[in-house]
């Protein structure tokens, strides 16, 4: 029999001394693995220290360059010139889209009244409110020498587009026979717009 | 020591290094992008912050100082009665009028805001940024002529808006004439650099950041239209105002009557 040749299959080195070798390489690659997630760690901590580093630095500038333009840029003074000026631009355009030209409410009544009437009195009020609806009422009082004229002023006056709700009450004769009368009405306001008459003209 | 201590201690220290300075340093990175991000937008709107101020400087060149005193006297600070007053009545006298008493409530911007409170139009001139002042007048005078001055005074560079009128005769060709009016004077009230919408952040105001987005805000808003002082509409009002002349000053009795 060849001494070579084994003839059991019982293995004559120990099971302890072969365990012991593989027990090796893995406690190697242990290590390297755990070798490597340090120096990755270490790795990412340092990327972001000095990319943080960096941004800082890239804030500051930016911060410094709004301080300076801050300075030379904002400057109070002229902005408050500025937004004074605006302010006072805006106010005195809307004051003046909203002007009233009253002298057109006499011409209106120059046109309207009828050769045999004469006004006594005259009250004109207008109001403005907050919502900017404008409300212009106008009060007459006045004699005619006859009914007809009277009521032919009636009828002038409530076809006239610039008068609403035309009404005449309180006729009366008085000692020399003439017609006495009380009108109201309301006014269009587009008929006082200073703007209106403006571009009339 | 044995290598699997070794290993294990170093996986110790790089749980040590994540947690002790990977996290901390990436959640500042996260705080920093941010923040980058909001100081890159800084940095663009002050751009526009001096494109937009350059178009201002643009703008407000273009208004001539002639311009800006006829706006001032169109809608002065404050109203000055005496100066209003000789207005008026430098207009009446054009045609022969003479008005014997004008009524100007003083302009006292607290007292005339009690006013406005109570006045319908109130709500208007706040947001209008101006004040109205009543005035109140009578005159005697022939028809024509009040005609003549009504018209002058709708025309008057000091913006005059006439509200009520009364008109009684009392002699042939002669008329009592009432009237009700007001007159405007300007409410400043300088824009603050802390604007409503951002006003809960009234502290963080020193931010750069914020200036700059309250300072855009704020110029982005201004107009300095030059099409108002182009308009005919305000070309065509005219200043009545009188030149007030200096006189010669002091007197031993300021008592005494006029002329001794």
């Amino acid at each position: 029999m060849d001494p070579k040749m084994q003839s059991s299959f019982i293995p004559k080195t120990s099971i302890s001394a072969d365990r012991g070798g593989r027990s090796s390489s893995t406690v190697n690659l242990f290590f390297l693995i755990s070798v490597l997630i340090l120096i990755v760690t270490l790795a990412i901590a340092g990327f972001f220290f000095f990319y943080n580093a960096n941004q800082q630095k890239q804030i500051d500038t930016i911060t410094a360059s709004l301080i300076a333009s801050e300075k030379k840029d904002y400057s109070e003074p002229i902005v408050d010139a500025w937004t004074a000026l605006d302010k006072r631009t805006r106010a005195a355009n809307e004051m003046l889209q909203r002007h009233y030209a009253v002298s057109s409410l006499f011409k209106l009544l120059q046109d309207l009244t009828v050769k045999n009437i004469r006004f006594t009195r005259f009250d004109f009020t207008l109001k403005d409110d907050a919502a900017e609806k404008t409300s212009i009422s106008l009060a007459l009082s006045g004699e005619g020498r006859s009914y007809n004229a009277v009521s032919y002023q009636s009828d002038v006056m409530k076809s006239s587009e610039s008068l609403d709700d035309a009404l005449f009450s309180d006729i009366r004769l008085d000692e020399k026979g003439n017609i006495l009368f009380s009108m109201k009405a309301s006014v269009d306001p587009d008929l006082t717009s200073y703007k209106k008459l403006f571009i009339a003209q | 020591m044995s290598p699997n201590i070794t290993a294990l201690v170093l996986l110790i220290a790089s749980a040590g290094v994540a947690f002790g300075l990977v996290s901390p340093q990436y959640a500042k990175y996260q705080v920093l992008s941010e923040s980058k991000v909001q100081y890159q937008t800084a940095a663009d709107q002050a751009k526009k912050v001096r494109e937009v101020r350059e178009k201002l400087i643009s703008s407000a060149a273009n208004i001539s100082n002639l311009e800006k005193d006829r706006l001032a006297r169109m809608l002065p600070d404050t109203v000055d009665t005496v100066r209003l007053t000789i207005d008026i009545t430098g207009i009446a006298s054009k045609y022969g009028i003479l008005i014997k008493k004008i009524d100007v409530k003083p302009d006292e911007k607290n007292a005339n805001s009690a006013m406005l409170v109570a006045s319908p139009f109130a709500t208007a001139q706040k947001a209008q940024s101006f004040n109205a002042l009543p005035i109140s007048f009578t005159l005697n005078t022939s028809y024509e002529n009040f005609n003549s001055f009504l018209s002058d005074l709708e025309k008057s560079l000091r913006m005059i808006d006439v509200v009520s009128i009364s008109v009684v005769p009392n002699q042939v060709g002669q008329y009592d004439f009432s009237v009700a009016a007001r007159t405007y004077s300007f409410v400043s009230g300088t824009a603050p650099m802390v604007s409503s919408k951002t006003s809960p952040v009234s502290a963080a105001a020193d931010d750069p950041k914020v200036k700059v987005l309250l300072m855009l805000e704020r110029l982005s808003s201004l107009k300095l239209d030059r099409g108002f002082f182009d308009s005919q509409l305000f070309k065509n009002l005219r200043d009545f105002g009188v030149e007030v002349v200096a006189e010669p000053k002091g007197r031993p009795n300021p008592f005494a009557p006029i002329g001794q």
